[in-house]
């Protein structure tokens, strides 16, 4: 008998965990996030930005991410930067990803 | 899908944003536009850095065409927005709450209201009327009076929860608990049930976006509602 097991993570909402982990690396702004995601997944992963600033916007209510405007070129740009919440959030939800998929690999898995 | 007046490609963007934020409050409405303005001219400008073809207009409006094209169907960005940002009319519905909810007057009514129904139903004769009397005069009186005595101004999302807490107990008391008092609920339960089953579509259930909504708010404010956005 398996341990009853109620999944938080699905494709759908793996966008947020992008985003955290874009972050990780440093501050970063919504157009630059949503092609360094489209790069590091080789194009798979395109976000519209319809989606994206909701996301960012949504992180920012829950206080994992916060964000900072700063002048660049003669533009007031928006940056966002990862909170220590949202740090912690981040390890929780790649650790969620990592049994996720494990999950699906495992039954997807030809015998 | 609603089709832009013309082709040029800086109305195009103007369209895009008009429709995707269409119906938002101020303060979502600009910080969204702000930020896809931005985003559509570093788009446009990667675009062109790409095209090693000479700068034309002509090049120019491909890429801002482009662009529009990623940034995706403004209506479905509209309903993405609409999940997280206010909209001008939960602002408004909020801001009436404060307005107009917590004056001494509405607070009085709502002693009023119940006193005059105690005195119907004890005419026609229910059991329970001096029961209900007490549970009406709790949800229309004195629950909102501690409401907004309880909720800071600007408005927190702990205190603009509160608030449409108080809405909601006022409007369920008025619109559940009234009928019952003047008609007996074992003489008529398909009455009752036929007005809860009402009461819930027509106030809880739309209202259940802006209590979560709420729920997800930051606490910063927006200037002209003072309500957190």
């Amino acid at each position: 008998m398996y341990p009853r097991y109620k999944p938080v993570m699905n494709f759908k909402g793996s966008l947020t965990t992008l985003i955290l982990q874009n972050l990780k690396e440093g501050p970063n702004h919504g157009y630059r996030i949503a092609q360094e995601i489209k790069q590091k997944s080789k194009g798979v992963l395109d976000y519209k930005e319809g989606t994206l600033y909701p996301a960012l916007h949504g992180l920012e209510n829950k206080g994992l991410i916060e964000s900072y405007t700063q002048e660049e070129n003669g533009r007031t740009r928006c940056y966002y930067r990862l909170t220590k919440k949202g740090r912690g959030t981040l390890a929780e939800q790649k650790q969620e990803w990592a049994r996720f998929s494990e999950a699906i690999s495992l039954v997807l898995q030809e015998t | 899908m609603n089709q832009p007046n013309n082709n040029k490609p800086e109305t195009l963007l103007h369209w895009w944003l008009a429709v995707a934020t269409n119906g938002l409050a101020p303060a979502g409405k600009e910080r969204l536009t702000r930020e896809i303005s931005l985003h559509y001219a570093e788009a446009v400008e990667a675009h062109l850095a790409q095209d090693e073809s000479e700068r034309t207009p002509e090049t120019k409006a491909i890429a801002e065409c482009t662009v529009i094209k990623e940034l995706g169907e403004p209506e479905v960005a509209a309903r993405h927005f609409r999940k997280i940002y206010w909209t001008g009319k939960e602002t408004e519905h909020v801001a009436n709450l404060v307005k107009v909810g917590g004056k001494t007057p509405i607070l009085l009514l709502g002693l009023l209201i119940p006193a005059i129904l105690l005195g119907i139903g004890l005419f026609l004769g229910p059991l329970a009327a001096p029961l209900i009397f007490g549970g009406l005069v709790l949800m229309l009186a004195v629950c909102p009076a501690f409401t907004f005595m309880l909720a800071k101004r600007p408005l927190t999302k702990a205190s603009t929860s509160l608030l449409l807490l108080a809405d909601w107990t006022r409007d369920i008391a008025l619109a559940v608990a009234a009928p019952i008092m003047v008609v007996s609920p074992f003489r008529n339960p398909g009455l009752i049930v036929g007005i809860v089953v009402l009461v819930v579509l027509v106030k809880i259930i739309p209202r259940i976006r802006i209590w979560n909504k709420a729920r997800k708010m930051s606490d910063e404010f927006d200037e002209t509602t003072g309500i957190a956005t």
